[in-house]
């Protein structure tokens, strides 16, 4: 078992959120600490995927007025609103931290398990129930993997609703990471509710007639992470140290607009 | 080139030193491991002709399934060339990671750090603990 910080953290502001998770991410590269996030917004953020251009934005009108952050992940742009989002950061010696893809499956995995209580009928994307039940029914090309939105794209360890035969599977988590020195940060949504900054994109609310609050999330989903990753969880605060180095990654990174707009 | 005449960081960068008019220049890549371990690369991010880069310190960023990971300069000195038709064809990372997978040439200014490079076994040990 790794010991591992759990932070759960109110709704913040979207440049602060990433500053916490790459300070986060270089403490586990530099001292080899691992961290378990969950965080919210304080109002509702679009982030754009690392190599994202910012003028893609555009498109988008539905989020024209959120404000808007650039991740250090990869992927697409998330509209932040009525979802839970967390972290995961590991150091290099942690069996996942060189295995991108299992920890998306792992992780996405302790979803499902944390929300059967709720019965959704949840997937990941790739399983082949999902894949066969969106091939029979022609919705295997409707998501595009350059659609702006991160929740318009599909890969294998999304995490999905299967919704009626008239529709495709839905998507209601997906994640990101950005590895540094052998350590991983993984972070990712779960769309809880329908945001109006994003209307195309139906949460769990909307997809399944059940309104789940963050709260209970992460009370139900924390363990379960906890057991897959092999996590010893133990509640503790950023600490100063790393409020400093935060600090310094708000105001010269994230809230700055030459790295929003850097591409 | 062959993987067996290069040499390695720790970080799973390669080089290959040539002398060209009095100076040495490293060419760089990212070995064949690396690359499999980071399946389907989706974009790179090349360095600028004329960047100074430090050796040890990120000098390139690669996105894969959503994860973008830093390259890291295995030698310290000026970025002199870049491999341009790269992100245009990033399969060859994979299918020739030593020959048109090459991402820049750097000429060195401090050899210093060409000491810490792994020969090809000691490359393939890190690897065989690492794939364990």
């Amino acid at each position: 078992m790794t010991p591992c910080r759990l932070i759960i953290d109110p709704p913040l502001e979207g440049a602060w959120n990433m500053a916490v998770d790459e300070a986060l991410l270089e403490e586990a590269a530099e001292r080899g600490t691992a961290t378990l996030r969950f965080y919210q917004w304080a109002e509702p953020t679009l982030s754009l995927g690392y190599f994202q251009s910012y003028d893609e934005r555009h498109g988008h009108a539905a989020s024209l007025r959120s404000a808007v952050v650039r991740r250090s992940s990869g992927g697409g742009a998330l509209v932040h609103d009525r979802e839970l989002t967390y972290s995961i950061c590991l150091p290099a010696a942690h069996s996942l931290a060189r295995h991108s893809d299992r920890l998306y499956r792992v992780a996405h995995e302790s979803l499902i398990a944390a929300l059967a209580p709720w019965r959704l009928d949840l997937s990941l994307y790739g399983d082949q129930r999902a894949a066969a039940a969106n091939r029979a029914q022609g919705h295997a090309e409707s998501a595009s993997p350059e659609a702006f939105l991160c929740f318009a794209r599909r890969t294998g360890a999304d995490v999905v609703v299967a919704t009626d035969r008239s529709q495709a599977a839905v998507k209601i988590c997906g994640s990101a990471q950005r590895r540094r020195r052998g350590a991983l940060l993984q972070h990712g949504g779960v769309l809880l509710g329908q945001s109006p900054a994003a209307p195309e994109l139906p949460g769990i609310e909307q997809l399944c007639a059940v309104a789940i609050r963050p709260e209970q999330l992460i009370s139900r989903w924390q363990p379960w992470l906890a057991a897959a990753l092999e996590l010893k969880l133990a509640e503790a605060p950023l600490g100063d140290e790393l409020i400093e180095i935060a600090q310094q990654l708000h105001r010269a990174k994230y809230s700055s607009h030459s790295w929003t707009r850097r591409r | 080139m062959k993987p067996a005449d290069l040499l390695y960081a720790k970080t799973h960068e390669w080089v290959a030193v040539a002398d060209e008019g009095g100076a040495k220049v490293a060419t760089v890549g990212i070995s064949a491991f690396a690359v499999e371990a980071l399946t389907d690369l989706v974009f790179i991010e090349l360095p600028k002709v004329g960047a100074r880069v430090q050796a040890e310190q990120p000098f390139c960023e690669v996105e894969s399934v959503k994860a973008v990971s830093d390259v890291y300069a295995p030698v310290t000195g000026e970025v002199v060339e870049v491999n341009a038709r790269l992100p245009d064809r990033l399969e060859v990372l994979s299918s020739d990671p030593y020959g048109e997978g090459w991402i820049a040439k750097i000429r060195i200014s401090d050899e210093s750090n060409l000491a810490k490079l792994m020969n090809y076994a000691a490359y393939q040990k890190q690897c065989a603990e690492e794939g364990a």
